[in-house]
Order: structure tokens, then sequence, then C-alpha cells
């Protein structure tokens, strides 16, 4: 059982919190300066007061949106995951390793290949059904080995599902080579050339979750303990976990609706959160959303430099750094960590 | 006793027959139908040269080569289930399929010219992709026993070159030309379309080179069902047993992705349904799981030939579109597979 | 009586330790042949790392463990297999093996190369079945037994093994009263027969029934050897477990028999006063 520090460090807590929103500040307003093209912090400013110049049809219509969807879409998968993680009790527990993006992959192909649905709008809610459909079907069959998790059930059941409907992806896209090209870079997941009207639902649903789960911050901390004595301490375990599973569904899902398959983030966040926060909910919450933002907005701008003039894949890019940490944290001898 | 080893023997014959017939069809449907009378000409050298051609050197090996692939993932898938001790454990979570995959891939886009055409022969992308598993191996196994904490650490190390190796795999086919990834993507699906004698010696001799070291191994498997302390105090050396077993798991993986891609679900379904069949959980196990490879790849081989004619459909697709309803079939019978 | 006093392992200055905390420094014991040896001692005396060593489920980390002629590091683990069994403390196998499958488990290291079950081995197994009542449940699958039929199951497994020495990590350990005296009743049945036997054991009373020698561990040390007549002392007690207590003599069997009084009090530094 790790231990919660709750109420360890209170001043030192303000001065992080503040010093990593400070640093998701910086970074949005880097986003706007790099890219294929660099400007200076002069040519920025300019820019948004011009109109029809290269600049400023560049930073307003391209990167603005990019600048607020990559923060948005980290933070949605950086909760996401950590309450993966904490209900599932499996530290390897992610959004992207339990199905999501290859169920929301999965159905948005069946949908462009088989009813011809081109609509940006209607293929991210054909997303999000995808979404919700697989990550219910691996929770469904890792309840079905039994009462509780194990824990590598769950991770199985959901690379197994995921692996599956890849196949069915690849041979979707083998059969079909146009449909390759047009998706082929959608399946990749990428911030570039996306919508911004998205947001009008996860803005607000992200702010919900958010509230949410910190005014139930104790049921959350309780359900890192055993069944048992989460039990012996009054929680209702199964509808709890149901409602945050579904939550964290929810999120995942409208990330994928904003940018497509992403990996990784829902991962790697949440774990930096709780070595920098601790494990109480209420400290790590926070930290949790600035993390994925900070990590969705550099993989984004580095998408844009890495092979420019054209872009690199965001779910490369963010495997690049996510996988490192992954083995890292895997090779830590750390007890609790991935036991 | 009596009565089991006439079950057991019963199933092995009749699914020994039943492959027998699976490939004598095979060989003769097809695109042109052989019957059974050209079939006995060529057999005595008598046939016409286009029914020699396309039996000798398009349809046999192909047969083979499926045989052959099913054997190699099924036991794999095996060999894993018992060493990780899961029964959702296959051989497409060790990193070696997507090593694979990844040395394919490098192959297709590295050496592709700018008018399209491949530098090296197309005989060289097994060999690419079998480098590509020896890497998956070699890298998995090295961060698994830098690790040090057993070898139920090797599917997270393997789920993690997965993913790395995914990524690069999209970013080659993002960088490289658009029908070279509709190229890579057919042998992600795997299939045995591409079989030739070459191809069927080679998996043949690794299977028949590997055979002895299966067999010798199945009494461990079966030890392998106590846990691993009483194991060792019954006089099973655990650990050798186990190292053993994964690296032959690895192995008859990547030769079987090498030659025909990744033919998925072969090595999670077979020794499933094999458990159906038998109670045991040693020899006959083994050998009953490898029909039941060596059946799945040839009949999904065949119906993907077969069924949507004049299109092809590579045994991958038909293999993972059984896997689906077996998934379902798990969530209803979760009891049989439920392990304490 | 000669023969039942013959050395058979011997421990010569055996240092074991678990990762790095050591367990035993310079461990020297002999354990004879034919008798039931009991290992008692408070939890973390290391009782149940001195059977595991000899086992060699764990390796020693210097010195040598015999086991009748032979260092055991020069035995394969068959040839050991054959020598001594080994019931651990918590057991396990899938739910769906059946008895008989579990049972045959134990001839591993009789068979030959392909598993076959030769004519002797079966008798064994059908030996092993009968000596523990298990005829009636040959088919049943050990997901159905209850806790005392399963721990008979493992008894009759490590029979099968058919090796002159038994050795069992805490065979009691959750059964209730009947099944603890029809688990040692079998074990004595089976000294009788002429194995030699030695049992980790918590509860003294029941060790001192049916042990004919006891060794008291303490912080890696014997801290008493002997009959339990000789170690069931109010003094071995106390310097062992720390608490006060009275040996009494039953009417039947006139074994030792042991009744607490109270805990003494901790020291300073939160130890238990020695």
């Amino acid at each position: 059982m790790p231990h919660l520090t709750v109420l360890e460090g209170e001043d030192r807590f303000y001065f992080k919190l503040a010093f990593c929103s400070f640093f998701l500040i910086i970074l949005m307003v880097a986003s706007l300066h790099f890219g294929a093209e660099i400007y200076t912090p002069y040519e920025v400013w300019n820019a948004f007061w011009e109109l029809e110049t290269e600049a400023s049809i560049i930073i307003q219509t391209l990167r603005v949106p990019r600048m607020v969807l990559a923060p948005v879409t980290g933070m949605a998968l950086a909760l996401s995951g950590l309450l993966l993680q904490t209900v599932s009790g499996n530290p390897l527990a992610s959004p992207a390793f339990l199905g999501v993006n290859s169920g929301a992959a999965f159905f948005v192909l069946l949908a462009f290949s088989f009813f011809g649905f081109t609509s940006l709008w209607f293929l991210s809610l054909i997303a999000f059904a995808g979404a919700l459909t697989a990550i219910s079907l691996v929770f469904l069959l890792a309840f079905s080995f039994g009462a509780s998790f194990q824990q590598s059930t769950l991770l199985l059941a959901g690379i197994t599902l995921s692996s599956f409907l890849s196949s069915a992806i690849t041979i979707l896209l083998a059969t079909n080579e146009t449909t390759l090209e047009a998706l082929l870079f959608w399946l990749s997941g990428s911030f570039a050339n996306r919508d911004m009207s998205g947001l009008i639902i996860v803005v607000p649903v992200l702010f919900f979750s958010i509230i949410v789960t910190l005014i139930m911050k104790s049921s959350l901390d309780s359900l890192l303990m055993d069944d048992e004595s989460a039990k012996a301490l009054g929680l209702s375990i199964f509808k709890l976990r149901l409602f945050f599973i579904f939550l964290s569904a929810l999120l995942a899902s409208l990330a994928v609706v904003l940018a497509g398959p992403v990996a990784f983030i829902g991962l790697v966040a949440p774990h930096i959160a709780k070595n920098y926060a601790g494990l109480s909910h209420l400290r790590n919450i926070p930290f949790c959303l600035l993390f994925g933002a900070h990590l969705t907005l550099m993989a984004d701008i580095a998408t844009r430099i890495l092979l420019s003039p054209s872009e690199a894949p965001l779910s490369a890019v963010l495997a690049f750094i996510g996988v490192p940490f992954l083995v890292f944290l895997l090779l830590s001898k750390k007890r609790g960590v991935v036991g | 006793m009596k009565r089991s080893f006439f079950r057991n023997n019963s199933i092995l014959l009749g699914l020994v027959f039943l492959l027998a017939v699976v490939s004598l069809i095979s060989l003769q449907l097809g695109s042109s139908f052989i019957s059974f009378e050209r079939m006995i000409n060529i057999l005595v050298g008598q046939g016409t040269k286009s029914d020699i051609l396309i039996v000798t050197k398009l349809r046999l090996p192909r047969i083979i080569l499926a045989i052959n692939t099913g054997i190699a993932l099924a036991v794999s898938g095996l060999l894993l289930q018992i060493v990780i001790k899961n029964p959702l454990a296959s051989p497409s979570l060790f990193g070696v399929v997507d090593g694979a995959a990844l040395g394919a891939i490098i192959f297709l886009v590295l050496f592709s010219s700018e008018t399209g055409n491949l530098v090296f022969p197309v005989e060289w992308q097994p060999v690419a992709a079998f480098l590509g598993s020896l890497l998956a191996i070699f890298v998995v196994f090295w961060l698994t026993i830098l690790d040090g904490r057993g070898l139920s650490r090797l599917i997270l190390y393997g789920i993690c070159f997965s993913a790395l190796a995914t990524a690069l795999i999209s970013l080659l086919m993002i960088i490289g030309p658009i029908h070279r990834a509709s190229q890579a993507f057919l042998w992600l699906t795997g299939s045995v379309h591409a079989a030739n004698w070459q191809k069927v010696v080679i998996s043949s001799s690794a299977l028949i080179i590997t055979a002895p070291i299966m067999m010798l191994l199945s009494s461990s498997m079966k030890q392998l069902m106590l846990d691993e302390e009483s194991a060792q105090a019954t006089g099973l050396t655990v650990k050798t047993s186990l190292v053993l077993m994964v690296i032959l798991a690895t192995f008859l993986t990547a030769i079987a992705v090498s030659f025909a891609g990744a033919v998925g679900f072969v090595g999670l379904l077979a020794p499933h349904i094999a458990r159906f069949f038998t109670p045991s959980h040693g020899l006959i196990l083994l050998f009953i799981t490898a029909l039941t490879g060596a059946l799945l790849v040839l009949g999904a081989d065949f119906l993907g030939r077969i069924a949507f004619q004049p299109l092809q459909i590579p045994a991958g697709a038909i293999t993972a579109f059984i896997g689906a309803p077996y998934f379902l079939f798990m969530l209803r019978f979760k009891n049989v597979f439920h392990r304490r | 009586m000669d023969t039942k006093k013959a050395p058979l392992t011997r421990y010569e200055k055996v240092n074991l330790s678990y990762g790095s905390t050591i367990v035993f420094e310079a461990l020297n014991l002999t354990l004879n042949e034919g008798e039931i040896t009991m290992f008692c001692g408070p939890n973390g005396c290391g009782k149940s790392t001195a059977l595991k060593a000899l086992r060699r489920l764990l390796k020693v980390r210097s010195g040598i463990i015999f086991h009748g002629a032979n260092p055991i590091d020069d035995l394969s683990d068959k040839a050991l297999a054959k020598l001594m069994s080994l019931l651990t403390q918590k057991p396990s196998a899938p739910d769906d093996l059946t008895v008989e499958q579990l049972i045959k488990m134990g001839r591993f290291a009789h068979l030959g190369y392909l598993g076959h079950f030769s004519k002797k081995d079966k008798e064994k197994v059908a030996e092993a079945l009968s000596l523990c009542h298990l005829q009636n449940l040959v088919h049943e699958t050990i997901g159905n037994l209850s806790g005392g039929q399963l721990q008979r199951v493992w008894l009759a497994m490590i029979i099968a093994q058919d090796s002159p020495t038994i050795l069992l990590d805490e065979p009691t350990n959750h059964l209730d009263i009947t099944h603890q005296i029809e688990t040692l009743e079998l074990i004595k049945k089976l000294n009788e027969k002429g194995r030699t036997i030695i049992v980790v054991m918590h509860d003294l009373n029941m060790a001192a029934r049916y042990a004919d020698r006891m060794i008291l561990f303490k912080d890696g040390k014997v801290a008493a050897d002997g009959t339990p007549e000789e170690v069931m002392q109010p003094s071995n007690i106390r310097n062992v477990f720390n608490i006060d207590c009275e040996i009494m003599r039953d009417n039947i069997y006139q074994k030792p028999m042991l009744i607490p009084y109270k805990l003494r009090p901790y020291n300073d530094s939160g130890n238990l006063n020695g």
C-alpha cells in the first residue's frame, strides 16, 4: 500500500502549481512561433493585428487552433489515464492500451470506406462511439475473468482487442488504397487542420470531469487500497469503478475527436504527476492535467519541426518520448510502481 | 486411463486426417480445378506441363508453408501461455511480430528507388523481417534480464518494443511512397501467397530441428502447471525450462512471421481450441495444438483463396475474423478459462 | 534403534540470506535418518528458509549442505527430487486439473524423457491415492475440493514422488483440528514405513506430540535442540517466544504440553525482552 502524502509541503504545492502553469503559458506562446516557418515574437505580435499577410494567415488560422487544441487534448488524456490507473490498480493502464484508439480508428474506417462519410465532424462522432465501445468491451472482458481486476488480464484484454482491431484496420486499408491515402494521416493522430468546433463539447466535459474528480478525491484515494479494505471503509467500489471508468472512457474518446488516436499521454503524464506531487488525488490531478498539456504541446511543436516542411505523425513522436519513459518506469526498482 | 488414451489417439488421428483432406482439397481447388485423375497423373509423372506447374510450383509450397506457419505460431502461443501463466498471452505480444514487420517495412521503404522499383529482389524481404524479429528478441530479452523480476515481465517489454516499432512503421509509411505503404499493409495482414520451395525448405527444417526439443519439453510443460516452487520440488529445473521455452517460442514466431507476415490470432486460438479437445497438458496437447494451428492457417488460406474469387483475402484477415467471435466466446464461457 | 540415529543431512557453516537480509550465519546442524524432526520458532526465525535451502529452492551463500554422502549441489534436480520431496506452504495448480492429474505430477522425476508412465509409476500413484483416502475423488477437479481434501491431494502428490525423505512446510496451516490430526497421523504413518520427515510447524503442542526431535530457531540460530521433553522447557520457551508458560503432560501420550500465560514486556527499542 503506497502511502499518501496529503498534507505535506503546502507552500511548495502552490509554488509548483504556479510554476507549471507559467510553463504551460510559455509553451503555448512558443507553439505560435515554431513550425515550418519560424517567426520572431515581433512578427507574431503583428500577425494578430494584420490581415491577409502570410504570417497572419498561418498564425491565426493554423497555429492558434493548435495552441488551444493540444493542451485540451493533453489534459483530457492525462486525466483519463490517471483515473484508469487508479481504478484498475494497474500502473500501466492507459486509454491507448485499453483499446480506445484502435476502437475509434476502426469505426472511422468502417464509416469512411463502407458508408462514404467524409464530414470531419461526423467522423469525430463515429470515433467517439468506437472508442467507447472498445473500452467497454475490454473492461467487460477483464471483469469476466473474476470479480476484481487481475492486473495483467486487463492489460492483455486491452492489447488483444487492440491487436484484433488493428488487424481489421490493416485489412481494410490493404484492400483499398484510396482510403489508405486519405486516412493514413488521421490514423496517426495530429492537430493539423483540425476543427475547433469540437471544443464546444470537449471543454465543458473536461471542466465538469475536473470538478467531479476533485470533489470525489477521497473516494479515488481509497480506491488505491485493496478491494476488501476499501469496502470495509464503506465504499461501494463497484459503482465507483464503473463511474470512473465511464468518465475516463468519455474523456479519452473526446480526445480522439479532437486529435485522432494519440497514445502515451494518458500513460506518461499521470506517472510524472504522481512522482512530482504524490499519490493524493487532490494534489496530483492539477499536475496531471498540466503535464498532459505540456507534453502534448511539446510533441505538437516537434511534429512541425521534425520533418519540416512536412508533418511528422504525432503518435510516432509521442512514442519516441513515451517508450523510453515506459521502459524507465518498468525498470525502476521502486516497489509499487509496476509490481 | 485407457479411455483417455483412445480418446486422445482418435482425436489426433482425426485431426491428421482432416489436415490431409483440407490439403488435398486446397491442392485441387483454386483458379483452375484439378481433378483426381490429373493429380494422379502428376504423381506418376504423366501430367500436363501447366498442371505440374500449378500443383508443384504454386499450390503445394503454399499449402506446406501454411501448415508450417500454423504449427510454429500455435506451438509458440502454447509455450508462451504456459510460461506467462496467462491464457491471453500470444506471440504477437512479445514484440517479435512487430519487429519482423519493422524489418520488412524498412526493406520495402528504404530499398525502393524513385520509380518505385525495389533495389534488392523481393526474396530478401524475409531476411529483413527475420533480422527485425531478432532485434526485437534481443532488445526485449535484454530489458527483461536487466529488470531481473522474472520472465512474466517479457510481455511488458514486448509491449514497449511493439509501440516503438509501430511508431516507426507509421513514420516510414508516411515518408515512403503510397503504394509501398499498401504493400506493407498487405504484409502486416499476413499471407502465404508468396510461398516458394525455398521458404518451405527453410521453415520445415526449422521445425524439424526444434521438434525434438519441443517434445522433450512437453513433460516440463505439464509440470509448470504447478507453482514454481512445487515444480522445482518435484524435480523440474524450472528456470532452464522456462528460458528454453521462451527462446523456442520467439524463434518459432520469428520463423513464421518472416515468411508469412503477421498472421494474427493463431497463437492465441490454437492452444485454447486444443485444450477443448483434450484434458492432457503434455505431449498430446502439444501435438493437438500444432495440428489445430496448421488447420487454422491452411483453412484460412484456402477460404481466402476460394471464397471471394477472383479477390484473394490474406490468411491473416481470415484468422483475425475468427478471433473476434472467439473473443466473445471467451466472455461467454469464462469459467472454462478462469484460473485461481 | 541404532539405525534410527544415523545422520542423514548435515548443514555445515551454512550462510543463508533473502536479498540483503541475512537469515542464517554459520548454521551447523545434523538431522538423523528415520526420525520426524520438527522445526519450530517465531515468525521470521528462518525455519522455512532452512527447509527450502535443504531442498535447494534457495541457494546457500556459503557453506555446504550434505544429504547422504553428497553435497546437495552435486546432484541434478531430478536426482535430488528422488531423494527429497517438499510440500511448500502455498502450493498452487490450475483449478481444472483433476486429482489424478495432480498426483501424477509427483512422479515427474521418475519419468523418461517423453513423460511416459511405467507400471511402477502407476502403482506409486495408486498407493498414494489409497494412503490418503482419495480413491473416491480421483476424477474430481481440484477446484471443487474443500481445504482439507486439497491438502490431502497435495500430500498424495508428495507421497507419489516416493522419496526417502519428505519435507513439509507448515502442512497443518489453515486446517481445522480434525484435519490437522489427520495430516499428522498420515505423516507418522509414513515415518513408520521408514521415511525421514522434516516438518516446519507453528503449533508447539502438535509438534511435541508427533516429533522425535524438535529444533527451536531464533534469529538464525538454534536455540534449543532435542527430544520434545528436552526442548519444551519454560526457560527455552521464554527465551525463544518471550512468553511465560507452564509445561504439563497429557494423560495418554505423556508428551509435554504448553500452556501459555503472558507476554513479557517490550524493551526500550521496541523489541521483546529476550
